[in-house]
């Protein structure tokens, strides 16, 4: 049952945020939807064009895979970074001599600039004198292997290398949740064997629900709109097989001055995260009601 | 409290991440490995995962000369204390009033919060350009405030409004059955209990500050204003980058990021969890 | 006192103040320039002594890399807030500010300025685009293949001077275990610098600038032997292994080493070389034998906004050719008429001097759009990979040269 009336201290808590989000987010994502209605690669020259930008975008292969491919990234990160991440905060919850240390190394990758990052591991994915292949050999197995060089494995490459960085922000995230579970049930839940498992799935796992509505938000999100990692690695190739829905809109619209489309594609991804999202955590919070 | 733990279930936990420390640490040994490299390391055939014989302290030099990273550094550091604090409050309040106020349309009125975080930043690099130049708030840190503290609270709101969901509403009642009014409980009550979230959010909002970059990039053109990120820049030259440099200069300025950390993490300790009952 | 000598002494008092205006301190002129951060530790310490010793004049420099400098200028040139010069390199990059009226056209002033005993007339044209002058020339590049001569002299390579002699030295070359070709192709515009020379080879000077102005069509002969000459090469093992994706950054370190044999870069080579701490005496160049002789060239430059004042122009004018001309330590010099390079950089003087009777075509990736440009690089990777055919290839190539000149 929703509350009929606003109270009037709500508005006073929510005004300074609202002014500011109506300045700095809702007005941006209307000046894009206005231009995304128009075709033009100058400015100040563009026509007028309607919808024409969209159903273009549903004949454009490289668009296409982009789509593909973040579809791809997204249910990766649902799984894998979730997971992991889950996994190191409830290890790492546990006091243990070192935690701090293990606590430090876990997140340190997400505090690194991203360049450095791209550096790093196009180092390690190197086909001749990476770490990887090195590794490889040592143990016997010969391979030239370009990791980022074949299609089938660039975008995988590159979600791993991307993990290393991605896993930070979900752990700490799970580590504060965690805290809102009572210490007698978090000792119950503690891994000791196959029974501890199934009472950690059925009592912790609920508990954290609300984290996992922030968590899986915004690996969700932010799955969408990875950037930085793609560029740095294989810009987009070999032949576009590595391009996602945010370098695409990126070269669109800063390289090809196709501003309008490229601001189609923008809304494109914010219409396809709110498709997902609002979804789930209207989902989400209607459960908490009826609590 | 007994803690029964069996043998194997240790093991195997500490096992896994001892394993995965290891994957973890790789990359970071290559960052420190090129970091006391000289240039002339690179070309000698070492290989790029080993140390050199003599440490180039050189490099961690050239990053504050050249890349002036302690001007960046300073600069940047300015902007975090002042916009993540402010950023928290104004997150917290919207989200202590989307849990705890009557709000009509409270679901809608979050997930129309939510919308900044789907938003690509690059969108609003244009209007927001064309906005600030009428505005003369181009190379203002005001300017910047402004804009980050915008993006920045989808993703409070969201973090606080989970974790705020999680405080029983007993603890309502109970400051009200004391005297508190509505603001006294968000001070007193909901936000010491809220630490955790809190703890969070001054890490990820303090990181995402300090590595920030394409705002910072556009709105700031005053080299002396300028941000860490474009300190490291520096070694990215037009026809090759000094790795050795670059390291060097993301190691230094990974710093006061670490400091932040390890000094609000602790609050992620099992101990808070006693005041909140089920 | 009488309303006429109230009106007098106010006369008196306007004059004398005009007149003192006239001879009061103008204010200095002030310019915004966005410089290329590559160039930086060398331009921030000459503009502080021109500064210091011309206090008529206030420029305040801020610095892009590579890669931000270009969406800057497009979010600056969209919102109208574009400083009073910036860099740029040349051809359609560049040419994107002209088109839409950013610029100013410095064509007058050149001529009003004699410009052409100035600077480099090559230089000069690289610069002129769509029929304007659209910025100051600072720099011009000039690219030929640098090797390792130790390399050579152990696989008992000479240098080659015509296609063949090429031919024969890469085989010669990879039976010795070096790969021929340090090239990179994740941005694709360095592998390119090879496939433009074989376009070259195969179409010959007119073909090539007709192609390369969109004049012509790419589904033709010449463009299929070139590339399928480029997938003959990859097979033959020529290039790096996973060299699509590989960083242009990386590749002197493959140089350097010995594992292969020679890199297509402008005459930066000295520079870039000797501070990575390499003795440039190890290597030497040659231009890449296209049976035309021509070498490859682009320039850069700093553009003028188009709101300046004269006197902002002269003074941009004066400090930018300053500041390039006294810049020979750090990269490309002032492409000015009676310009040669130090004694530091011999390979950079040998290099200028045959270029000047050579004759030079238009890197491809200037001379193209963006979009272009992207189409022909991700051709290059299909075809590495096998992928595509160099007919598909030549076709698709031409396709998109269609839809962008369908588009304009």
């Amino acid at each position: 049952m929703e509350n009929k009336r606003t109270e009037s201290a709500a508005i006073l808590f929510l005004l300074p945020a609202t002014v500011i989000y109506l300045s700095v987010i809702v007005f941006p994502v209307f000046y894009s939807l206005y231009l995304s209605l128009f075709t033009g690669s100058g400015i100040n020259n563009w026509t007028f064009c309607g919808v024409q930008n969209y159903t273009a975008l549903f004949k454009d292969s490289i668009f296409l895979t982009s789509f593909g491919n973040s579809v791809i990234w997204m249910v990766l990160s649902l799984i894998f970074t979730t997971g992991l991440s889950l996994l190191l905060a409830v290890i790492l919850n546990r006091s243990f001599p070192g935690r701090t240390f293990f606590r430090g190394l876990f997140y340190l990758p997400a505090v690194v600039a991203l360049i450095a990052v791209a550096i790093t591991w196009r180092w390690i994915y190197h086909p001749t004198f990476g770490f990887i292949n090195q590794l490889l050999s040592a143990f016997g197995v010969k391979t030239g292997q370009a990791w980022l060089s074949q299609p089938q494995s660039a975008l995988l490459a590159c979600f791993f290398a991307a993990q290393w960085q991605a896993i930070g922000q979900p752990m700490i995230l799970f580590l504060a949740g965690l805290q809102t579970i009572p210490n007698d049930v978090m000792e119950a839940a503690v891994i000791d064997g196959a029974g501890s498992f199934r009472r950690f799935i059925s009592i912790t796992i609920p508990l954290l629900r609300n984290t996992f509505v922030v968590v899986i938000s915004t690996l969700m999100m932010g799955a969408l709109k990875v950037f930085d990692i793609i560029i740095g690695l294989t810009d987009g190739g070999p032949n576009n097989a590595s391009q996602v829905l945010a370098s695409y809109m990126y070269s669109q619209t800063f390289e090809y001055n196709h501003w309008g489309y490229g601001a189609a594609i923008a809304c494109f991804m914010v219409l396809l995260m709110a498709f997902i999202v609002i979804p789930y955590v209207s989902f989400t919070a209607r459960n908490q009601e009826d609590r | 409290m007994k803690k029964k733990l069996s043998r194997p279930g240790t093991w195997l936990m500490y096992g896994v991440l001892l394993l995965l420390s290891l994957i973890w640490i790789a990359p970071l040994f290559t960052l420190i490995a090129t970091a006391v490299k000289t240039k002339k390391d690179f070309f000698s055939g070492l290989g790029l995962f080993q140390f050199p014989s003599t440490i180039a302290w050189s490099n961690f030099q050239a990053a504050f000369t050249t890349g002036h990273l302690l001007r960046y550094m300073r600069n940047d550091l300015i902007i975090c204390c002042m916009k993540v604090p402010l950023g928290i409050l104004l997150e917290a309040m919207a989200a202590f009033a989307l849990t705890r106020l009557r709000v009509r349309h409270r679901t809608g009125l979050f997930i129309f919060f939510l919308v900044g975080m789907m938003l690509p930043m690059q969108v609003a690099l244009v209007p927001i350009s064309v906005v600030f130049n009428k505005l003369n708030l181009f190379n203002t840190y005001f300017g910047l405030f402004y804009v980050y503290v915008g993006f920045g609270l989808s993703f409070g709101i969201l973090v606080f409004r989970g974790f705020f969901q999680s405080i029983p509403k007993e603890m309502d009642e109970a400051a009200y059955i004391d005297g508190c009014n509505k603001f006294q409980l968000f001070t007193r009550v909901i936000l010491p209990l809220a630490k955790p979230a809190t703890a969070t959010l001054l890490i990820s909002d303090f990181l995402a500050t300090w590595n920030e970059f394409l705002l910072a990039n556009v709105i700031i053109t005053n080299d002396g204003l300028k941000t860490v990120p474009t300190g490291i820049l520096t070694f990215v030259g037009q026809h090759g980058t000094d790795y050795g440099g670059l390291c060097a200069g993301v190691l230094i300025s990974i710093v006061p990021v670490m400091i932040v950390y390890f000094v609000f993490q602790k609050y992620f300790v099992a101990g808070m969890a006693g005041a909140i009952k089920q | 006192m009488s309303i006429k000598k109230v009106l007098a002494c106010v006369l008196a008092l306007t004059l004398c103040v005009s007149l003192t205006a006239g001879f009061a301190e103008t204010a200095p002129v002030e310019l915004t320039y966005w410089a290329h951060s590559g160039v930086k530790t060398s331009i921030e310490p000459m503009t502080e002594a021109y500064l210091a010793a011309h206090p008529e004049v206030k420029i305040t420099v801020s610095y892009y890399a590579t890669d931000d400098i270009k969406p800057a200028l497009k979010v600056a040139a969209s919102s109208d807030t574009l400083p009073d010069m910036w860099f740029n390199w040349g051809g359609s990059l560049a040419g994107y500010y002209v088109t839409n009226g950013c610029t100013y056209d410095l064509t007058q002033y050149a001529a009003d300025h004699d410009w052409r005993s100035l600077f480099n007339g090559g230089a000069l044209d690289l610069c002129t685009l769509n029929g304007q002058l659209a910025g100051i020339p600072t720099s011009m590049a000039m690219l030929s293949m640098y090797y390792k001569k130790d390399v050579f002299e152990k696989c008992g390579v000479a240098v080659p001077t015509t296609f063949d002699e090429l031919e024969a030295a890469c085989a010669k070359l990879k039976e010795n275990g070096v790969v021929p070709f340090a090239t990179a192709g994740m941005y694709g515009w360095h592998l390119m610098r090879i496939i433009e020379q074989l376009i070259e080879y195969y179409a010959g000077p007119e073909l090539h600038d007709q192609l390369q102005n969109m004049t012509t069509s790419w589904d033709c002969d010449a463009v299929i032997k070139a590339l399928t000459k480029y997938q003959e090469w990859v097979h033959k093992g020529y290039f790096p292994d996973g060299f699509i994706t590989s960083s242009p950054d990386d590749t002197e370190m493959l140089l350097a080493s010995g594992q292969a044999a020679m890199d297509p870069e402008g005459q930066w080579f000295d520079n870039t070389a000797t501070n990575d701490g390499l003795d440039i005496s190890e290597f030497d160049w040659f231009p890449f034998p296209n049976g035309t002789g021509r070498i490859s060239a682009f320039g850069e430059m700093v553009q003028l906004n188009k709101k300046l004042t004269p006197e902002q122009v002269d003074a941009a004018v004066q400090y930018v050719t300053y500041i390039f001309a006294n810049d020979t330590a750090h990269q490309l010099a002032l492409p000015s008429a009676n310009f040669s390079y130090p004694e530091t950089q011999p390979h950079a003087e040998k290099v200028f001097e045959y270029a000047k009777t050579a004759g030079s075509f238009t890197i491809t990736d200037q001379a193209f759009p963006t979009e272009v440009a992207d189409v022909l690089f991700s051709q290059q990777d299909a075809l590495a990979m096998d992928s595509t055919t160099p007919e598909q290839a030549a076709a698709a190539i031409q396709a998109a040269v269609e839809k962008y000149l369908a588009a304009k």
